[in-house]
């Protein structure tokens, strides 16, 4: 078959237009690269995204829910599976990919209503800035984040599910205690997963309040020396 | 190693497992050119192979090894990337402006050899323009990204022979077209 006429048709790209997307992607790898630092840097956010990402992994796949479900305990609508397996499987640290909005913004943005405390802590800061992730056709959450004294974060996470299910959180073993939040059962979770160590980490003075309100997932996160338990529930109780 | 494990693995390992530099230098030329074998024009055919890496870097999660290629992966996203480019411009294969293209192109060109081999791609891109969809596709990913046969069918979900039968037949009527044309 003489085709030589359709080879010669082939043409060799500019250079300059090859380099060009080497370098956008390289610029996205090192943004992408910066944020998994810091990150890693974060306990509290170590928690939040591993929460997150094994949260969905467990209610994508009905086969895994179905087989770990026998081990889970459920505290006000919220599935809890203890266990010392890491659940990040030695993988590295990933993040999903985040936009900000202002308060006002993210109202427009979210298909959900925001409920936010109504008293905080004087010392603490709020971050103007909302981060909003979403998981393919999933899940939506909304991170809304004060400063803290001893400059870290407290976290306010109002995560959403798009397809009805209910959450579920990995934690370690002996990691949960209930509490009630103006009545309602919500899991209080000491600790959290260390990316390095690949374990749970009670010594990680992480403190974590998961609740349903209004039909969302709401999770105050904090470190103790922060914020202790009577003030967090306190936070939670007066969220609107 | 149990299912859920199993299962938890193979999602978290398809997260930064593509040499992105590697493939930007491999398949970029292929990309470039299965657009180009789809009849656009240069600049819009970069344009769209720029557009289709992006798409694949923001997809780098849903890439699936055991599934594909990252070749083959990289194409499926630049055909879904031109079905989107027709339907946002809501045309037909842009044939007019071939010939303006041509007209300005040979303004600027002074040697003979350049201005017939120019004629002559021009012509090719408006036959290319008019195949049906499939004949074209076929075409694109042949001489276009260069994948064999067997990629092809596997790409298609056509046979091997069938692809072989076709694209004889294709490449037998363009080569005559231009014959005719330079008659």
């Amino acid at each position: 078959m003489n085709d030589q006429f359709l080879r010669d048709y082939y043409k060799f790209p500019n250079q300059r237009s090859i380099r060009k997307v080497e370098e956008k992607l390289q610029l996205n790898r090192e943004k992408h690269k910066t944020n998994r630092t810091m990150l890693t840097l974060k306990p509290m956010a170590i928690v939040i995204l591993v929460i997150v990402l094994i949260s969905a992994l467990l209610l994508v796949s009905p086969v895994v829910r179905a087989q770990v479900n026998e081990w889970m305990q459920q505290i006000g609508g919220v599935f809890i599976l203890e266990t010392n397996e890491y659940p990040g499987m030695g993988s590295p640290v990933q993040t999903l990919p985040y936009e900000r909005y202002n308060l006002v913004e993210v109202e427009n943005e979210l298909p959900f209503a925001l409920g936010l405390p109504q008293w905080i802590p004087d010392e603490f800061e709020l971050v103007p800035l909302v981060k909003v992730t979403r998981f393919d056709e999933i899940a939506i959450s909304a991170y809304i984040d004060w400063k803290t004294p001893s400059d870290s974060i407290f976290s306010l996470i109002i995560q959403h599910r798009l397809d009805g299910e209910n959450w579920g959180l990995v934690v370690g073993e002996g990691s949960v205690q209930e509490h009630l939040v103006n009545g309602e059962p919500a899991a209080l979770i000491l600790g959290g997963w260390n990316a390095d160590t690949q374990m749970w980490d009670d010594n990680l003075e992480v403190i974590t309040l998961s609740w349903y309100h209004d039909g969302q997932l709401y999770t105050l996160q904090g470190i103790n020396e922060d914020v202790s338990v009577d003030k967090l529930i306190k936070i939670a109780e007066s969220i609107q | 190693m149990n299912s859920n494990a199993r299962a938890k693995k193979g999602l978290f390992n398809r997260i930064d497992t593509i040499d992105w530099d590697q493939v930007v230098r491999s398949d970029f030329p292929k990309v470039f050119n299965y657009f180009r074998f789809c009849g656009l024009d240069d600049d819009i055919s970069e344009e769209m192979t720029s557009t289709t890496f992006e798409k694949a870097w923001r997809a780098r999660n849903k890439y699936n090894p055991e599934k594909s290629a990252v070749t083959t992966w990289i194409i499926t996203i630049a055909k879904h990337t031109l079905i989107d480019y027709y339907r946002t411009k809501k045309t037909e294969y842009p044939i007019d402006t071939l010939d303006e293209k041509q007209e300005s192109g040979s303004q600027t060109h002074n040697l003979e050899q350049e201005i017939l081999q120019t004629e002559i791609f021009e012509k090719l891109r408006k036959l290319l323009v008019q195949l049906p969809d499939r004949e074209r596709e076929l075409v694109a990913l042949k001489y276009g990204t260069g994948m064999t046969n067997r990629d092809i069918a596997e790409f298609t979900g056509l046979t091997e022979s069938n692809i072989g039968t076709i694209l004889h037949r294709v490449v037998s009527f363009l080569r005559k077209s231009l014959e005719v044309k330079n008659e």
